[in-house]
Parts: C-alpha cells; structure tokens; sequence
C-alpha cells in the first residue's frame, strides 16, 4: 500500500527533478561541418540580399531618369 | 563588454557575420536543449537546431525588441521545427533501444538517480505536445509566462493552465514509477 510520502510528489519537488534531468543533458559540441554549413548560408544570404539591393535600386534609378517623350 | 542578444540579432540583421557566429555559438546549447526535451532525439535535436540558426539568417530582421526575449524567440521557431519532426516521426518507426538521449547521471549519485532521471525523461517525452512545450519551457528553459507564452505562440493564461496539467501528469506518472522503484526511500527518488 502507498504510504502518505509516497503519495506527495508537489510542485517543488517535481521542479527540483526536472531541474537534474535538465542538468543530466549532455549537450554535444558543435559540429564544425554544421558550423561551415551555416556560415556559408550567411554568406550566400548576404550577397543575394545584396545583389537584390543593388538591383532594385539600379531599377529606380533608370525609372527616375527615363528620358521623357 | 559583451553583446546582449539584443545587440547580436540586430547586428546579424544588419548582415554582421560575427554576431551571427557568436550568437550561434552562446544560444545553440539552449537551442539543443529545448529540441532535445521536445523530440527526444539527440539527432532530431541537432537537425532542430541547425533549422533554427537557418532561419535566423532569412528571419532577423523579424525579431521584435520588447515583445520578448531573444531566447523566447529563437525557442519559438525551435518548437515550430521541432513539431514538423515530431509530425514527421509518427510515420518512421521508434528509434532502438541505446539510441535515447545523452542524459549522463552523476555516477557519484548512483544507479537511483540515474534511474529517476531516466523515467523522468520518458514521462516528459509521453506528455502530450502542448504540456510538453510548457513544461520544458517554464520549468526546464525558465522562461517567463509572457516570453514561454510567445514561444508556444498561445496565450499566457493558456501557458499557465497548459503548464498545470502537465505538472499533474508528470507528478502523478512519477508517483507510478516511484511505488515500482520501492526499494528506494521517497525522498531519495526525487
């Protein structure tokens, strides 16, 4: 039969468990592959975003300075 | 002086490299380990967190300062890739036996600890999904209610009652587990 301690899992208690289960997690190293990987979709991102601003804006500019007829 | 996550995400919008690699390197174990609590699955987690930083080159500019934390942030897109895995797994099937977590035990704490933190990993990981998400949030990555509420992308009254119920149910799995671990004392088990 289940004693009354038993029975008295609160709050604290459970926060205090899940507190070790927490600090039990081994987080592992980056993986510099990974690591490579999202750098160079930095990069590439910044160049497109780049090429996209230098485009857009050379597109404005002809608009601004079309002759008009 | 160190940079504040703040100060990070606004460089990388700006297209600043660096920030990009040191907000990687000080938040991708934070990243990991909301993953890891969700799915479960060290591989599952490392593939989140790779996710989450892909989407921070295309998404940091969409960061707002004050509506919450940097952290809440990124664990909000964490949970939104962690649940298309999860989605995704119920159709592959279960991993083998040796292949959970890395969740190391203290070896000076003995077989019992070990033991609970293992059945406490299983309790977690048989919540449903949306007490799963406040349970990890609140009580594992401590967050606020208002920055656990944005990451789950719900009210803060629903994190709360959300957060209850899957108290509860861990309490009252754990109470399960600990008559069957009866040769150890209460309150050696938790």
């Amino acid at each position: 039969m289940m004693n009354e301690l038993e029975g008295n899992v609160d709050d604290r208690d459970l926060a205090l468990a899940l507190r070790r289960l927490d600090d039990a997690v081994v987080v592992p190293e980056a993986d510099p592959l990974r690591e490579a990987a999202l750098m160079a979709a930095f990069d590439a991102a910044q160049e497109r975003r780049a090429g996209a601003s230098a485009g857009s804006t050379c597109i404005w500019r002809d608009s601004r300075r079309r002759p008009r007829f | 002086m160190q940079e504040s996550d703040e100060e990070l995400i606004a460089a990388v919008a700006a297209g600043d490299r660096e920030a990009f690699a040191a907000l990687y390197r000080r938040r991708r174990p934070d990243v990991y380990r909301f993953a890891l609590h969700m799915t479960g699955a060290p591989a599952a987690a490392d593939d989140v967190a790779q996710d989450v930083f892909m989407t921070v080159i295309q998404e940091a500019a969409r960061y707002t300062p004050g509506r919450s934390g940097v952290i809440a942030w990124l664990l909000g897109i964490a949970r939104n890739h962690a649940r298309r895995r999860l989605s995704a797994r119920r159709y592959e099937p279960m991993p083998p036996p040796g292949a959970e977590p890395a969740v190391m035990a203290d070896p000076a704490d003995g077989i019992a600890r070990g033991r609970q933190v293992e059945a406490l990993r299983q309790a977690l990981g048989s919540l449903p999904l949306a007490y799963r998400e406040a349970v990890v949030l609140c009580d594992l990555q401590e967050l606020t209610y208002q920055d656990a509420a944005v990451a789950a992308g719900c009210a803060i009254g629903t994190v709360r009652s959300r957060l209850h119920r899957g108290r509860q149910i861990l309490a009252a799995t754990m109470r399960g587990e600990r008559r069957a671990f009866a040769p150890w004392p209460a309150a050696e088990w938790l």
